[in-house]
Protein backbone atom coordinates (compact mmCIF):
# COMPACT_ATOMS: atom_id res chain seq x y z
CA UNK A 1 0.00 0.00 0.00
CA UNK A 2 0.98 3.52 -0.48
CA UNK A 3 2.21 6.19 1.99
CA UNK A 4 -0.48 8.66 2.69
CA UNK A 5 1.77 11.57 4.45
CA UNK A 6 1.19 14.01 1.50
CA UNK A 7 -2.08 12.95 0.24
CA UNK A 8 -5.18 14.48 -0.78
CA UNK A 9 -8.17 15.15 1.82
CA UNK A 10 -11.30 15.74 0.77
CA UNK A 11 -15.02 15.49 3.04
CA UNK A 12 -17.87 14.59 0.53
CA UNK A 13 -21.50 15.53 1.99
CA UNK A 14 -23.08 13.37 -0.60
CA UNK A 15 -23.22 10.15 -2.17
CA UNK A 16 -23.88 12.38 -5.28
CA UNK A 17 -20.58 14.98 -4.08
CA UNK A 18 -18.52 11.29 -3.96
CA UNK A 19 -19.53 10.38 -7.46
CA UNK A 20 -18.50 13.88 -8.82
CA UNK A 21 -15.17 13.38 -7.15
CA UNK A 22 -14.97 9.88 -9.17
CA UNK A 23 -15.95 11.74 -12.35
CA UNK A 24 -12.84 13.63 -11.80
CA UNK A 25 -10.24 11.61 -10.69
CA UNK A 26 -11.07 9.97 -14.38
CA UNK A 27 -9.43 12.63 -16.17
CA UNK A 28 -5.97 11.49 -14.24
CA UNK A 29 -6.85 7.86 -15.46
CA UNK A 30 -4.62 6.34 -18.47
CA UNK A 31 -5.29 3.28 -19.80
CA UNK A 32 -3.24 0.57 -17.46
CA UNK A 33 -4.08 2.59 -14.25
CA UNK A 34 -5.24 0.61 -11.53
CA UNK A 35 -6.81 2.47 -7.83
CA UNK A 36 -7.60 1.01 -5.07
CA UNK A 37 -10.54 1.28 -3.13
CA UNK A 38 -10.37 0.83 0.67
CA UNK A 39 -13.22 1.51 3.25
CA UNK A 40 -15.83 -0.61 4.93
CA UNK A 41 -19.45 -1.42 4.05
CA UNK A 42 -21.39 1.58 2.88
CA UNK A 43 -18.07 3.82 3.29
CA UNK A 44 -18.95 4.75 -0.69
CA UNK A 45 -16.73 2.29 -2.59
CA UNK A 46 -19.28 1.50 -5.16
CA UNK A 47 -20.24 5.24 -5.10
CA UNK A 48 -17.00 6.57 -5.97
CA UNK A 49 -16.73 3.75 -9.18
CA UNK A 50 -19.53 4.42 -10.65
CA UNK A 51 -18.36 8.67 -10.63
CA UNK A 52 -14.89 7.00 -11.91
CA UNK A 53 -16.50 4.79 -14.75
CA UNK A 54 -18.83 7.74 -16.03
CA UNK A 55 -15.94 10.01 -16.27
CA UNK A 56 -14.00 7.36 -18.70
CA UNK A 57 -17.09 7.12 -21.19
CA UNK A 58 -18.88 4.18 -19.56
CA UNK A 59 -22.55 5.33 -20.43
CA UNK A 60 -25.03 3.74 -18.78
CA UNK A 61 -23.82 4.10 -14.75
CA UNK A 62 -26.97 1.96 -13.72
CA UNK A 63 -24.67 -0.85 -15.16
CA UNK A 64 -22.09 -0.32 -12.80
CA UNK A 65 -22.95 -2.24 -9.36
CA UNK A 66 -21.79 -4.30 -6.45
CA UNK A 67 -19.93 -7.23 -8.16
CA UNK A 68 -19.47 -8.83 -4.90
CA UNK A 69 -20.93 -12.19 -6.31
CA UNK A 70 -19.27 -12.45 -9.75
CA UNK A 71 -16.12 -10.90 -8.25
CA UNK A 72 -15.51 -8.74 -11.78
CA UNK A 73 -17.39 -6.79 -13.55
CA UNK A 74 -16.28 -5.51 -16.94
CA UNK A 75 -17.95 -1.96 -19.03
CA UNK A 76 -16.97 -0.43 -22.27
CA UNK A 77 -15.90 3.04 -21.79
CA UNK A 78 -13.57 5.62 -23.72
CA UNK A 79 -11.23 2.14 -22.12
CA UNK A 80 -12.27 -0.99 -20.74
CA UNK A 81 -13.30 -0.36 -17.40
CA UNK A 82 -12.57 -3.55 -15.10
CA UNK A 83 -14.54 -3.11 -11.33
CA UNK A 84 -13.07 -5.97 -9.27
CA UNK A 85 -14.69 -6.70 -5.71
CA UNK A 86 -12.54 -9.07 -3.34
CA UNK A 87 -14.92 -8.43 -0.48
CA UNK A 88 -15.78 -12.16 -0.76
CA UNK A 89 -12.47 -13.92 -0.90
CA UNK A 90 -10.60 -15.13 2.53
CA UNK A 91 -7.54 -17.17 0.73
CA UNK A 92 -6.06 -14.71 -1.87
CA UNK A 93 -5.47 -18.56 -3.72
CA UNK A 94 -8.91 -17.83 -4.61
CA UNK A 95 -7.95 -15.01 -6.73
CA UNK A 96 -6.21 -17.71 -9.28
CA UNK A 97 -9.96 -18.93 -9.86
CA UNK A 98 -10.82 -15.43 -10.85
CA UNK A 99 -8.40 -14.77 -13.90
CA UNK A 100 -7.02 -12.05 -12.20
CA UNK A 101 -3.56 -12.10 -13.36
CA UNK A 102 -5.31 -11.66 -16.82
CA UNK A 103 -6.58 -8.16 -16.25
CA UNK A 104 -2.92 -6.64 -16.21
CA UNK A 105 -1.99 -7.52 -19.79
CA UNK A 106 -4.68 -5.46 -21.22
CA UNK A 107 -4.69 -1.89 -21.50
CA UNK A 108 -7.64 -1.06 -19.74
CA UNK A 109 -8.27 0.83 -16.24
CA UNK A 110 -8.82 -1.98 -13.15
CA UNK A 111 -10.32 -0.53 -9.89
CA UNK A 112 -10.33 -2.48 -7.08
CA UNK A 113 -12.89 -2.41 -3.96
CA UNK A 114 -11.46 -4.77 -1.03
CA UNK A 115 -7.73 -4.99 -2.55
CA UNK A 116 -6.50 -6.09 1.09
CA UNK A 117 -6.14 -9.83 0.47
CA UNK A 118 -4.44 -9.47 -2.82
CA UNK A 119 -2.51 -7.28 -2.02
CA UNK A 120 0.92 -8.99 -2.67
CA UNK A 121 -0.63 -9.43 -6.54
CA UNK A 122 -1.32 -6.35 -7.29
CA UNK A 123 1.55 -5.13 -9.86
CA UNK A 124 0.99 -1.48 -9.96
CA UNK A 125 -0.93 0.84 -7.92
CA UNK A 126 -1.52 4.41 -9.36
CA UNK A 127 -4.18 5.58 -7.15
CA UNK A 128 -5.27 4.65 -3.50
CA UNK A 129 -8.40 5.65 -1.95
CA UNK A 130 -9.25 5.29 1.52
CA UNK A 131 -12.97 5.79 2.43
CA UNK A 132 -14.05 6.51 6.34
CA UNK A 133 -17.40 7.12 7.35
CA UNK A 134 -17.19 8.71 10.47
CA UNK A 135 -21.08 8.15 11.03
CA UNK A 136 -21.45 11.78 12.25
CA UNK A 137 -24.18 12.10 9.74
CA UNK A 138 -25.83 9.48 7.21
CA UNK A 139 -24.06 11.02 4.28
CA UNK A 140 -20.79 12.80 4.96
CA UNK A 141 -17.63 10.55 4.02
CA UNK A 142 -13.61 11.39 4.98
CA UNK A 143 -11.97 10.74 1.40
CA UNK A 144 -8.15 10.69 1.30
CA UNK A 145 -6.17 9.77 -1.70
CA UNK A 146 -2.69 8.80 -2.10
CA UNK A 147 -0.41 7.90 -5.25
CA UNK A 148 2.97 5.77 -6.19
CA UNK A 149 4.34 8.96 -8.53
CA UNK A 150 4.14 11.93 -6.47
CA UNK A 151 3.56 14.39 -9.88
CA UNK A 152 0.14 12.82 -10.66
CA UNK A 153 -1.05 13.24 -7.27
CA UNK A 154 -0.16 17.12 -8.01
CA UNK A 155 -1.95 17.00 -11.18
CA UNK A 156 -4.94 15.64 -9.59
CA UNK A 157 -4.62 17.79 -6.75
CA UNK A 158 -5.09 21.20 -9.06
CA UNK A 159 -7.89 19.25 -10.64
CA UNK A 160 -9.63 19.21 -7.71
CA UNK A 161 -8.77 22.48 -6.24
CA UNK A 162 -10.43 23.71 -9.36
CA UNK A 163 -13.34 22.05 -10.00
CA UNK A 164 -14.19 20.44 -6.54
CA UNK A 165 -16.30 22.96 -4.66
CA UNK A 166 -17.35 22.23 -1.22
CA UNK B 1 -39.83 -37.47 -22.26
CA UNK B 2 -37.17 -37.21 -19.52
CA UNK B 3 -34.75 -34.56 -19.18
CA UNK B 4 -31.97 -33.93 -16.68
CA UNK B 5 -31.28 -30.34 -15.90
CA UNK B 6 -27.74 -29.28 -14.27
CA UNK B 7 -27.34 -25.99 -12.56
CA UNK B 8 -23.79 -24.77 -10.90
CA UNK B 9 -24.18 -21.03 -11.68
CA UNK B 10 -23.20 -20.01 -7.86
CA UNK B 11 -22.65 -22.17 -4.90
CA UNK B 12 -25.36 -25.04 -5.06
CA UNK B 13 -25.24 -28.16 -6.76
CA UNK B 14 -28.39 -29.03 -8.23
CA UNK B 15 -30.01 -31.86 -10.77
CA UNK B 16 -32.51 -32.41 -11.21
CA UNK B 17 -34.98 -35.20 -13.57
CA UNK B 18 -38.08 -33.24 -15.13
CA UNK B 19 -40.62 -35.31 -17.32
CA UNK B 20 -42.85 -33.03 -19.92
CA UNK B 21 -41.06 -29.87 -18.84
CA UNK B 22 -43.14 -30.09 -15.45
CA UNK B 23 -43.26 -33.55 -13.40
CA UNK B 24 -40.56 -33.40 -11.34
CA UNK B 25 -39.45 -36.66 -10.36
CA UNK B 26 -36.07 -35.54 -8.88
CA UNK B 27 -34.53 -32.10 -7.58
CA UNK B 28 -31.78 -32.85 -5.64
CA UNK B 29 -29.29 -29.57 -4.28
CA UNK B 30 -26.16 -30.25 -2.28
CA UNK B 31 -25.90 -26.89 -0.38
CA UNK B 32 -22.74 -25.52 0.12
CA UNK B 33 -23.84 -22.93 3.04
CA UNK B 34 -21.97 -25.23 5.35
CA UNK B 35 -18.37 -24.14 3.57
CA UNK B 36 -19.11 -20.96 3.01
CA UNK B 37 -21.28 -20.08 6.06
CA UNK B 38 -17.51 -19.00 8.14
CA UNK B 39 -17.10 -16.86 5.70
CA UNK B 40 -20.19 -14.63 5.63
CA UNK B 41 -20.79 -15.53 1.75
CA UNK B 42 -19.50 -17.30 -1.21
CA UNK B 43 -16.10 -18.18 -2.20
CA UNK B 44 -15.40 -18.69 -5.50
CA UNK B 45 -12.53 -21.59 -5.42
CA UNK B 46 -14.67 -23.65 -2.76
CA UNK B 47 -17.90 -23.28 -4.76
CA UNK B 48 -15.93 -24.55 -7.88
CA UNK B 49 -14.03 -27.24 -6.20
CA UNK B 50 -17.35 -28.67 -4.31
CA UNK B 51 -19.15 -28.84 -7.49
CA UNK B 52 -16.62 -30.86 -8.61
CA UNK B 53 -17.04 -33.16 -5.24
CA UNK B 54 -20.88 -32.74 -5.55
CA UNK B 55 -21.59 -33.19 -8.95
CA UNK B 56 -21.23 -37.30 -9.91
CA UNK B 57 -22.96 -37.83 -6.36
CA UNK B 58 -25.86 -35.81 -6.67
CA UNK B 59 -26.66 -37.42 -10.55
CA UNK B 60 -27.07 -40.52 -8.28
CA UNK B 61 -28.78 -39.57 -6.45
CA UNK B 62 -31.69 -38.01 -8.59
CA UNK B 63 -31.53 -41.09 -11.19
CA UNK B 64 -31.87 -43.21 -7.72
CA UNK B 65 -34.96 -41.37 -6.13
CA UNK B 66 -36.28 -41.32 -9.78
CA UNK B 67 -35.93 -44.84 -10.29
CA UNK B 68 -34.11 -43.98 -13.76
CA UNK B 69 -31.03 -45.24 -15.80
CA UNK B 70 -28.83 -42.26 -17.33
CA UNK B 71 -29.71 -43.98 -21.21
CA UNK B 72 -33.25 -43.19 -20.52
CA UNK B 73 -32.71 -39.40 -20.39
CA UNK B 74 -33.91 -37.84 -23.54
CA UNK B 75 -31.98 -34.08 -23.71
CA UNK B 76 -29.80 -32.71 -20.78
CA UNK B 77 -30.25 -29.23 -19.82
CA UNK B 78 -27.87 -27.08 -18.09
CA UNK B 79 -27.20 -23.43 -17.31
CA UNK B 80 -24.18 -21.77 -19.06
CA UNK B 81 -24.80 -18.00 -17.88
CA UNK B 82 -24.76 -16.00 -15.96
CA UNK B 83 -22.61 -17.22 -12.50
CA UNK B 84 -19.67 -17.72 -11.22
CA UNK B 85 -17.39 -18.70 -14.28
CA UNK B 86 -15.37 -21.81 -12.55
CA UNK B 87 -18.49 -22.78 -11.20
CA UNK B 88 -20.75 -22.58 -14.58
CA UNK B 89 -17.73 -24.55 -16.33
CA UNK B 90 -18.11 -27.66 -14.05
CA UNK B 91 -22.14 -28.23 -14.69
CA UNK B 92 -21.58 -27.22 -18.29
CA UNK B 93 -18.83 -29.52 -19.14
CA UNK B 94 -20.49 -32.35 -17.38
CA UNK B 95 -23.60 -31.36 -19.51
CA UNK B 96 -21.57 -31.58 -22.76
CA UNK B 97 -20.08 -34.88 -22.25
CA UNK B 98 -22.96 -36.49 -21.01
CA UNK B 99 -24.80 -35.41 -23.88
CA UNK B 100 -21.93 -36.25 -25.84
CA UNK B 101 -21.49 -40.03 -24.56
CA UNK B 102 -25.33 -40.79 -24.75
CA UNK B 103 -25.83 -39.17 -28.15
CA UNK B 104 -28.75 -36.95 -26.70
CA UNK B 105 -29.83 -33.30 -27.42
CA UNK B 106 -27.84 -30.46 -25.19
CA UNK B 107 -29.97 -27.37 -24.42
CA UNK B 108 -27.67 -24.46 -22.42
CA UNK B 109 -30.13 -22.40 -20.82
CA UNK B 110 -29.72 -18.33 -19.04
CA UNK B 111 -30.61 -19.20 -15.43
CA UNK B 112 -33.01 -15.76 -14.88
CA UNK B 113 -34.71 -17.35 -17.48
CA UNK B 114 -35.02 -20.42 -15.62
CA UNK B 115 -35.88 -18.26 -12.51
CA UNK B 116 -38.81 -17.27 -14.23
CA UNK B 117 -39.69 -20.56 -15.49
CA UNK B 118 -39.96 -21.66 -11.88
CA UNK B 119 -43.37 -19.83 -11.78
CA UNK B 120 -44.79 -22.96 -14.37
CA UNK B 121 -44.18 -25.00 -10.85
CA UNK B 122 -46.65 -22.40 -9.05
CA UNK B 123 -49.14 -23.67 -12.07
CA UNK B 124 -48.42 -21.05 -13.77
CA UNK B 125 -49.22 -21.86 -17.87
CA UNK B 126 -46.22 -22.06 -19.87
CA UNK B 127 -45.94 -19.05 -21.68
CA UNK B 128 -48.09 -16.91 -20.23
CA UNK B 129 -47.57 -12.75 -20.83
CA UNK B 130 -46.27 -11.67 -17.25
CA UNK B 131 -44.02 -9.78 -15.20
CA UNK B 132 -41.78 -11.36 -13.29
CA UNK B 133 -39.78 -10.25 -10.27
CA UNK B 134 -36.32 -12.00 -9.78
CA UNK B 135 -34.70 -11.36 -6.14
CA UNK B 136 -31.84 -13.35 -5.27
CA UNK B 137 -28.36 -13.20 -3.74
CA UNK B 138 -27.00 -12.20 -6.64
CA UNK B 139 -29.86 -10.45 -9.22
CA UNK B 140 -32.60 -8.18 -8.31
CA UNK B 141 -34.20 -7.34 -11.73
CA UNK B 142 -38.12 -7.04 -13.13
CA UNK B 143 -38.08 -8.87 -16.22
CA UNK B 144 -41.47 -8.46 -18.71
CA UNK B 145 -42.07 -12.33 -20.58
CA UNK B 146 -44.35 -11.59 -23.94
CA UNK B 147 -44.23 -13.75 -26.83
CA UNK B 148 -41.36 -15.63 -25.61
CA UNK B 149 -39.11 -12.99 -24.94
CA UNK B 150 -38.13 -11.94 -21.98
CA UNK B 151 -37.12 -8.12 -21.58
CA UNK B 152 -35.64 -6.42 -18.27
CA UNK B 153 -37.14 -3.21 -17.58
CA UNK B 154 -35.59 -3.04 -14.12
CA UNK B 155 -32.87 -4.00 -12.08
CA UNK B 156 -30.93 -2.74 -9.37
CA UNK B 157 -28.59 -0.61 -9.60
CA UNK B 158 -26.13 -1.40 -7.25
CA UNK B 159 -26.54 -3.97 -4.58
CA UNK B 160 -28.82 -6.96 -5.11
CA UNK B 161 -31.66 -7.36 -2.62
CA UNK B 162 -30.41 -11.01 -0.79
CA UNK B 163 -26.49 -9.51 -0.92
CA UNK B 164 -28.21 -6.27 0.98
CA UNK B 165 -30.03 -9.35 3.34
CA UNK B 166 -26.51 -11.00 3.66
CA UNK B 167 -24.56 -7.95 4.60
CA UNK B 168 -27.31 -6.74 7.08
CA UNK B 169 -26.86 -9.81 8.98
CA UNK B 170 -22.95 -10.09 8.86
CA UNK B 171 -23.24 -6.25 10.33
CA UNK B 172 -25.80 -7.33 12.93
CA UNK B 173 -23.80 -10.57 13.82
CA UNK B 174 -26.41 -12.53 12.90
CA UNK B 175 -24.47 -14.99 10.08
CA UNK B 176 -24.77 -16.42 6.97
CA UNK B 177 -27.18 -16.84 4.81
CA UNK B 178 -28.37 -13.57 6.14
CA UNK B 179 -31.97 -14.19 4.61
CA UNK B 180 -33.59 -16.77 6.31
CA UNK B 181 -32.29 -15.72 9.52
CA UNK B 182 -33.61 -11.97 9.18
CA UNK B 183 -36.87 -13.57 8.21
CA UNK B 184 -37.03 -15.74 11.46
CA UNK B 185 -35.63 -12.92 13.56
CA UNK B 186 -38.21 -10.24 12.08
CA UNK B 187 -40.60 -12.42 13.10
CA UNK B 188 -40.21 -10.92 16.50
CA UNK B 189 -39.84 -7.71 15.55
CA UNK B 190 -41.66 -4.65 14.95
CA UNK B 191 -41.44 -3.67 11.63
CA UNK B 192 -42.50 0.01 12.20
CA UNK B 193 -40.24 0.56 15.00
CA UNK B 194 -37.73 2.32 12.78
CA UNK B 195 -38.72 3.65 9.84
CA UNK B 196 -35.93 2.85 7.08
CA UNK B 197 -35.57 4.75 3.37
CA UNK B 198 -37.87 3.19 0.77
CA UNK B 199 -35.10 3.78 -2.07
CA UNK B 200 -36.03 4.26 -5.77
CA UNK B 201 -39.55 4.04 -4.82
CA UNK B 202 -40.50 8.06 -5.44
CA UNK B 203 -37.88 7.50 -9.03
CA UNK B 204 -40.22 7.32 -12.04
CA UNK B 205 -38.18 4.13 -13.34
CA UNK B 206 -38.45 0.32 -12.24
CA UNK B 207 -34.99 -0.06 -10.33
CA UNK B 208 -33.77 -0.77 -7.16
CA UNK B 209 -31.30 0.27 -5.17
CA UNK B 210 -30.12 -1.62 -1.64
CA UNK B 211 -26.88 0.27 -1.03
CA UNK B 212 -28.66 3.57 0.47
CA UNK B 213 -30.72 1.23 2.70
CA UNK B 214 -28.02 -1.04 3.93
CA UNK B 215 -26.18 2.61 4.82
CA UNK B 216 -29.11 3.34 6.83
CA UNK B 217 -29.39 0.50 8.78
CA UNK B 218 -25.55 0.63 9.99
CA UNK B 219 -25.90 4.34 10.85
CA UNK B 220 -28.71 3.31 13.10
CA UNK B 221 -26.79 0.59 14.37
CA UNK B 222 -24.08 2.59 15.01
CA UNK B 223 -26.03 4.99 16.81
CA UNK B 224 -28.16 2.47 18.83
CA UNK B 225 -25.86 -0.33 19.39
CA UNK B 226 -28.25 -1.79 21.68
CA UNK B 227 -31.14 -1.30 19.90
CA UNK B 228 -33.23 -4.55 19.55
CA UNK B 229 -31.86 -7.08 16.66
CA UNK B 230 -35.49 -8.42 16.17
CA UNK B 231 -36.93 -4.42 15.64
CA UNK B 232 -33.64 -3.54 13.24
CA UNK B 233 -34.24 -6.80 10.81
CA UNK B 234 -38.03 -6.37 10.92
CA UNK B 235 -37.90 -2.53 10.08
CA UNK B 236 -34.71 -3.59 7.29
CA UNK B 237 -37.14 -6.08 6.01
CA UNK B 238 -40.36 -4.07 5.91
CA UNK B 239 -38.55 -1.49 3.72
CA UNK B 240 -37.26 -4.03 1.17
CA UNK B 241 -40.00 -5.53 0.80
CA UNK B 242 -42.27 -2.41 0.38
CA UNK B 243 -39.79 -1.39 -2.67
CA UNK B 244 -39.87 -4.97 -4.21
CA UNK B 245 -43.84 -5.30 -4.11
CA UNK B 246 -44.25 -1.59 -5.27
CA UNK B 247 -42.30 -1.20 -7.58
CA UNK B 248 -43.44 -5.01 -9.47
CA UNK B 249 -46.93 -4.18 -8.78
CA UNK B 250 -45.98 -0.44 -10.99
CA UNK B 251 -44.30 -2.92 -13.27
CA UNK B 252 -47.23 -4.74 -14.18
CA UNK B 253 -49.70 -1.71 -14.02
CA UNK B 254 -47.74 0.22 -16.29
CA UNK B 255 -47.59 -2.86 -18.93
CA UNK B 256 -51.25 -3.89 -18.51
CA UNK B 257 -49.94 -7.49 -17.34
CA UNK B 258 -52.23 -9.11 -15.38
CA UNK B 259 -50.17 -12.14 -14.21
CA UNK B 260 -46.91 -11.53 -11.48
CA UNK B 261 -44.15 -14.22 -11.39
CA UNK B 262 -42.16 -13.88 -7.98
CA UNK B 263 -39.26 -15.96 -8.22
CA UNK B 264 -34.93 -16.10 -6.78
CA UNK B 265 -33.86 -16.80 -3.43
CA UNK B 266 -35.70 -13.98 -1.74
CA UNK B 267 -39.07 -15.23 -2.58
CA UNK B 268 -38.86 -17.74 0.16
CA UNK B 269 -39.30 -14.80 2.22
CA UNK B 270 -42.32 -14.92 4.23
CA UNK B 271 -43.34 -11.74 4.62
CA UNK B 272 -42.49 -10.91 1.19
CA UNK B 273 -44.76 -13.88 0.22
CA UNK B 274 -47.75 -12.39 2.28
CA UNK B 275 -47.44 -8.45 1.00
CA UNK B 276 -47.52 -9.62 -2.31
CA UNK B 277 -50.21 -12.03 -1.97
CA UNK B 278 -52.69 -9.31 -0.22
CA UNK B 279 -51.45 -6.41 -2.83
CA UNK B 280 -51.99 -8.72 -5.77
CA UNK B 281 -55.61 -9.50 -4.40
CA UNK B 282 -56.49 -6.15 -4.52
CA UNK B 283 -55.17 -5.15 -7.35
CA UNK B 284 -56.95 -8.08 -8.99
CA UNK B 285 -53.50 -10.07 -10.49
CA UNK B 286 -53.11 -13.33 -10.93
CA UNK B 287 -49.71 -14.11 -8.38
CA UNK B 288 -47.31 -17.33 -8.71
CA UNK B 289 -44.87 -18.17 -6.46
CA UNK B 290 -43.17 -21.10 -6.60
CA UNK B 291 -42.93 -23.60 -3.33
CA UNK B 292 -39.11 -22.59 -2.06
CA UNK B 293 -36.96 -25.30 -3.40
CA UNK B 294 -38.28 -24.20 -6.82
CA UNK B 295 -37.30 -20.43 -5.53
CA UNK B 296 -33.66 -21.13 -4.64
CA UNK B 297 -31.13 -22.18 -7.56
CA UNK B 298 -32.50 -25.22 -8.86
CA UNK B 299 -32.03 -27.29 -11.41
CA UNK B 300 -35.56 -28.23 -11.90
CA UNK B 301 -36.27 -25.19 -13.28
CA UNK B 302 -33.01 -25.48 -15.76
CA UNK B 303 -34.45 -29.08 -17.17
CA UNK B 304 -38.55 -27.70 -17.08
CA UNK B 305 -37.41 -24.87 -19.35
CA UNK B 306 -34.74 -26.49 -21.58
CA UNK B 307 -37.29 -29.15 -22.36
CA UNK B 308 -39.28 -26.28 -23.88
CA UNK B 309 -36.69 -25.22 -25.76
CA UNK B 310 -36.26 -28.53 -26.88
CA UNK B 311 -39.56 -28.72 -27.70
CA UNK B 312 -39.41 -25.10 -29.58
CA UNK B 313 -36.26 -26.44 -32.01
CA UNK B 314 -33.55 -25.21 -30.26
CA UNK B 315 -30.02 -27.50 -29.83
CA UNK B 316 -26.91 -26.05 -28.32
CA UNK B 317 -23.71 -26.92 -29.93
CA UNK B 318 -20.72 -29.10 -28.12
CA UNK B 319 -18.71 -25.58 -27.65
CA UNK B 320 -21.30 -23.08 -26.24
CA UNK B 321 -19.26 -21.47 -23.73
CA UNK B 322 -20.05 -20.22 -20.00
CA UNK B 323 -20.88 -16.51 -19.68
CA UNK B 324 -20.59 -14.41 -16.31
CA UNK B 325 -22.71 -11.89 -17.56
CA UNK B 326 -26.71 -11.91 -18.44
CA UNK B 327 -26.73 -11.35 -21.86
CA UNK B 328 -29.67 -9.11 -20.99
CA UNK B 329 -29.81 -5.43 -22.23
CA UNK B 330 -31.99 -3.45 -20.07
CA UNK B 331 -34.93 -1.91 -21.83
CA UNK B 332 -35.71 0.77 -19.11
CA UNK B 333 -39.26 1.59 -18.86
CA UNK B 334 -39.72 5.46 -17.82
CA UNK B 335 -42.68 6.95 -16.26
CA UNK B 336 -44.97 9.53 -16.20
CA UNK B 337 -45.04 11.43 -12.69
CA UNK B 338 -48.41 10.66 -12.26
CA UNK B 339 -47.55 6.78 -12.30
CA UNK B 340 -45.03 7.71 -9.13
Amino acid sequence: MISTSDAIRITSQSPEQTVRLGFLLASSLLPGDCVLLRGHIGAGKTCLTKGIASGLGVQDISSVHSPSFTLINRYEGTVPVYHVDLYRLEIDSAIDDIEFEDLWNESAVILIEWPEIAVGRIPRITFQIDLVWPMLSQTEREITISASDPQRLEHLKRDIDDHFGH
Amino acid sequence: MITLGIETSCDDTSIALVRDGSDVLANCVANQDVFHRKFGGVVPEIAARKHLENLLPTIQTALDMASIRMSDIDVFAVTHRPGLIGSLVIGLTAAKVLAAVFSKPLIAVNHIEAHAYAACFAGMPFGTENISLIASGGHTSILHLKDDQLRLVGRTIDDAAGEAFDKVAKSLGLGYPGGPIIDRIAREGNPTSIRFPRPMLDQPNLDFSFSGLKTAVLYHLHHHPDAAREDLSASFQAAVIDVLVEKTMRAASLLKVSTIAVVGGVACNTALRTAFAQKSERSGKRLFIPPSQFCTDNAAMVAGLGYHKYQAGLRSPITIPAQSNAGFEPEPIRLSPSDV
